[in-house]
């Protein structure tokens, strides 16, 4: 083999068979286009196999809202054609206030989905126990948004990978002008490649600003019945400005098996490989202030995963709650995935940075993606997404 | 002082807490189960009475009437040296987690407690590796192990019958090693009717381990023996392995195979177990070094990990006699009375055997001792390797991990343990894998998954109380 290379040619080659890459290919597959997915290990095997799979509706931002928005209605699309294989769940969203202060933010937030018409219902003390009565007691009320749910994001992955050539165990170590490079000493020409590696995205597209923010989940034994929808706190906010490289704040989620993941942290460690104990009892210790009943259920598992999280030094962040919000950055930023064409180099576009909401926009992604390299008129307002805005500075 | 945690109270915890103890260092005896002896002596002593009664002649009675005497007089000589020594042991007490130079344990109660360690002992043993087959999860199919241990807690194996008199329990042993002998004769001697012992090994891997066993341990042919007195006239096929299980309510018949025909027999109750395999998942959790699925040790039973040792079944199957002698030297070595003694690994046979010679420490003893005990664990292995056959023993329908009933089928495509986890919740119940991760690294040549923490379920409350007794105690 030495000195013996081979380059094959595609149309498409994505980068990353996680949730965004598969979603990216299963958008442009209807296109008659040659496509290839690569991935360095299997399916739905980094980020997306790690996390929650809570498709919510967030408004932290206008251009967050209508992504999120976009996104929950294509999943609720292929929920009903492929439920069992998305392994859907339609728990909906409850966003928990702890006191009056926080009620106020609910009230807000009521307004500002309604002007988008997303379903809510605010809850009032007594309602919210009506939902959720192994909440603890003294909570003020909360939000709960109707339409969100939860699928199982690896399955997902495989199912929009249907019938579309993929190559796992194949490390990509450099992508330049219309060309794929493999570990392997292969190349393959392509003219659209889709760097959607996840947090490892800038590893192949230097000056891309997206670091890991490590994550952990902790799993229940299975206490069918112990709570109805994805509760998360609205509390978060009050940390918010704190720009901690550690954050806890309470998440649960209920799984069909009657089984409960519960989040999250969030952390700035690089790649570290190791469960950051502390954090994770600070986690529980958390969610325990939210649901006393957990302290006497049996966690059975831990792990981690590392969030794709944008690094922008762009407009001042607004409120973030809970897990699927962005949260705050040490390096502030806009929050918003890195979506669309990248100038520097030839035929290369970018679907990264999704950070905690990774699972719910992977849709909404493909689909501005799609429509750019596919010269289609976009589903929703690209501008707020693109590349192109990293560089302003610049200019 | 050195503080030593050995997690562990099998005989090899419980050789290498009595060693470390009498260097002088302190010693605490860790133990998920709620009496000490692990796999094989835990039944030895009856610890839930109180000690003047458990040495009185009635319990002591007793006793001999169940126990197999020569490993119980063992088990009483290491019990009462334990008693002497002053170990504070710890039963009911699982270690779920490791970090730094401390050991998370988990009570019964499920509350959490750390204890500190200057040097740690692992000696969490082994077990049993179960394949499945079509109809293994009928009522009554179970592990060696579990049959014994219903035994031993007083499953009634000869019922009296509807129509008078006494129905004595068919059983069929099956699967592979000693232990197969050890579990039909303690049956047979409760009274239940062994319908026969299917071996999977051939009859000359057989005549090839009875002549070894009289070359090095001449005193186990001689147990091995009783036990077969004991179930005769039961015959003993070599060969033939459990190819299914059948039944309604509960297992009725199996058929039996020797790879080339099959037959029916009538059962109801089927234990099968093919040998063991080492309990690594503490050791892998700290990030002990591992090859092939046993713990890697130097010549002083030390780990790849500095101040960690380990001893007995986690370092590779080789009998009690080695687990023992491995947690003696682990003990010596922990407690510091093993400096004088050279680390041999670098050295030839002849080399070494010169050393051992020169030096008559204790440790260069029992460092001889393990190694004869050495050559009879690698003969057991080599007798008793399974068939490539077996492989082939669940059909596409039988489920492999019981607490998401994934079958067989849906994970022989599987790329690897991992995406099977990801893709088929396979592994991911509340036993984590335990049964079916062995089966499958045999079954498809899996590598074994990651160990996360906890180990085993713990109470979230436990986390959180421990977090704050830790911030106590930090603030103290
Ligand atoms: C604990 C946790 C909980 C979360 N919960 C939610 C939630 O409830 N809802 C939600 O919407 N989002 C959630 N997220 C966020 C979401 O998981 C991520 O945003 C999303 O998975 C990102 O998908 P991705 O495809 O970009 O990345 P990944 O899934 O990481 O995919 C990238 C793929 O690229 C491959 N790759 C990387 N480098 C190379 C290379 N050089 N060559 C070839 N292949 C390569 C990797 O192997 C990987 O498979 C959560 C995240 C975490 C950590
Ligand atoms: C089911 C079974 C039946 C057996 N029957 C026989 C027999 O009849 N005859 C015979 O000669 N040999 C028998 N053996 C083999 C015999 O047990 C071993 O050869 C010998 O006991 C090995 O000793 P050990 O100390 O290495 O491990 P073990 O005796 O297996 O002891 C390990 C101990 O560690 C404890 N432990 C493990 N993990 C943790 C943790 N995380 N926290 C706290 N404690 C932990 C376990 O509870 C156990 O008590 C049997 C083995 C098994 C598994």
């Amino acid at each position: 083999m030495l000195g013996h290379r081979v380059t094959e040619n595609y149309d498409v080659v994505i980068v990353g068979g996680g949730i965004v890459g598969a979603a990216c290919a299963a958008e442009l597959s209807g296109a008659r286009l040659r496509i290839l997915v690569i991935d360095a290990g299997r399916v739905g095997c980094g980020t997306t196999g790690a996390s929650m799979g809570h498709i919510v509706v967030m408004d932290d931002s206008e251009a967050l809202l209508n992504l999120t928005a976009f996104s929950r209605e294509l999943w609720l699309r292929l929920a009903k054609d492929s439920a069992s294989a998305c392994e859907y769940l339609p728990c909906g969203t409850l966003w928990v206030a702890a006191d009056a202060e926080e009620m106020d933010v609910v009230y807000q937030k009521a307004k500002n989905y309604e002007e988008h018409d997303i379903a809510v219902e605010v809850l009032d003390h007594k309602s919210l126990y009506q939902y959720e009565p192994n909440l603890a007691q003294g909570l003020a009320g909360g939000l709960r948004v109707v339409g969100d749910c939860v699928i199982y994001p690896p399955n997902c992955a495989a199912l929009l990978l249907q019938g579309i050539e993929v190559r796992e165990n194949c490390n990509v170590c450099q992508i330049s002008d219309n060309l794929v490079s493999l570990e392997n000493g292969s190349e393959i020409r392509a003219e659209f490649i889709v760097n959607a590696a996840g947090a490892a995205a800038p590893k192949l597209t230097a000056e891309l600003p997206v670091e890991p923010r490590k994550g952990h989940l902790v799993i229940t034994a299975r206490y069918p019945g112990f709570c109805q929808h994805q509760i998360v706190e609205l509390g978060y906010l009050k940390s918010v400005q704190k720009m901690e490289k550690e954050s806890v704040a309470f998440n649960i989620q209920p799984r069909p098996s009657g089984q409960y993941l519960i989040g999250s942290s969030r952390e700035f460690a690089g790649w570290d490989d190791s469960i950051n104990r502390n954090l994770v009892n600070r986690m529980l210790t958390r969610a325990c202030d939210y649901m006393p009943a957990l302290k006497e259920m049996f966690a059975i598992r831990t792990w981690f995963g590392y969030r794709p999280a944008p690094m922008l030094s762009c407009p001042p962040p607004r409120l973030a709650s809970g897990d699927a919000g962005a949260g705050e950055s040490k390096n502030g930023g806009d929050k918003l995935p890195i979506i669309g064409n990248w100038p520097k180099v030839k035929g290369l576009y970018i679907a990264a940075g999704h950070e905690g909401l990774g699972i719910t926009t992977s849709l909404g992604t493909a689909r501005l993606l799609a429509a750019e390299i596919l010269g289609q008129p976009p589903p929703i307002d690209p501008a707020p997404y693109r590349p192109s805005r990293l560089f302003r500075e610049n200019k | 002082m050195t503080r030593i945690v050995v997690v562990g109270a099998g005989p090899a915890g419980i050789a290498a807490a009595c060693r470390a103890a009498e260097s002088g260092a302190m010693v605490t005896l860790l133990d998920g189960e709620p009496y000490p002896g692990g796999g094989i002596w835990r039944h030895s002593i009856d610890y839930s009475v109180p000690r003047p009664v458990r040495n009185s002649k009635e319990a002591k009675n007793m006793r001999e009437k169940t126990k197999i005497s020569n490993g119980a007089r063992k088990a009483k000589r290491w019990f009462n040296r334990l008693d002497k020594v002053g170990v504070s042991l710890r039963t009911s007490e699982t270690v779920v987690d490791i970090t730094g130079r401390s050991v998370q344990v988990q009570r019964e109660q499920g509350e959490l407690d750390s204890i500190a360690f200057d040097k740690l002992i692992l000696a969490t043993g082994a077990h049993e590796l179960f394949l499945p087959f079509p109809g293994w999860t009928l009522p009554n199919v179970m592990g060696v192990g579990g049959a014994q241990a219903l035994l031993k807690a007083g499953m009634p194996v000869n019922p009296a019958s509807p129509r008078g008199g006494v129905k004595r329990l068919r059983v069929v042993v099956g699967g592979s090693g000693p232990l197969l002998f050890a579990v039909a004769a303690s049956l047979a001697k409760a009274g239940a009717k062994i319908v026969c012992v299917a071996e999977q090994t051939s009859g000359m891997q057989l005549a090839k381990f009875a002549l070894g066993i009289l070359r090095y341990q001449p005193a186990k042919m001689v147990q091995g023996m009783g036990y077969m007195l004991q179930y005769f006239p039961a015959p003993y096929w070599p060969n033939t392995w459990v190819k299914e299980a059948r039944g309604d309510s509960q297992v009725r018949e199996v058929v039996l195979t020797n790879g080339k025909r099959q037959w029916i027999e009538p059962a109801d109750l089927v234990a099968c177990a093919y040998g063991l395999v080492p309990s690594v998942e503490l050791a892998a959790l700290a990030g002990c070094k591992q090859e092939n699925g046993r713990l890697v040790v130097d010549n002083l039973q030390r780990t790849s990990i500095e101040g960690f040792f380990a001893a007995g079944e986690i370092t590779g199957i080789g009998g009690t006699d080695l687990a023992i002698t491995e947690g003696e030297i682990a003990g010596l070595a922990a407690a510091g009375k093993a400096k004088e003694t050279a680390d041999y690994t670098d050295y030839t046979e002849k080399e070494k055997k010169q050393k051992l010679k020169s030096v008559k420490s204790v440790v260069n003893k029992l460092i001889a001792r393990r190694e004869r005990q050495q050559k009879f664990a690698r003969l057991l292995n080599q007798s008793f390797a399974l068939k490539p056959h077996l492989k082939q023993l669940p059909a596409d329908d039988t489920i492999v991990c019981r607490c998401e009933d994934v079958t067989f089928g849906e994970l022989k495509n599987q790329a690897d343990q991992r995406s099977a986890k990801l893709y088929t919740r396979c592994g991911m119940g509340p036993c984590q894998g335990r049964v079916c991760s062995s089966a499958l690294q045999y079954l498809l040549d899996w590598e074994p998954n990651k160990v996360r923490p906890p180990l085993f379920p713990t109470k979230i409350g436990a986390f959180i109380s421990n977090t704050e007794s830790l911030k106590r105690k930090a603030k103290k």
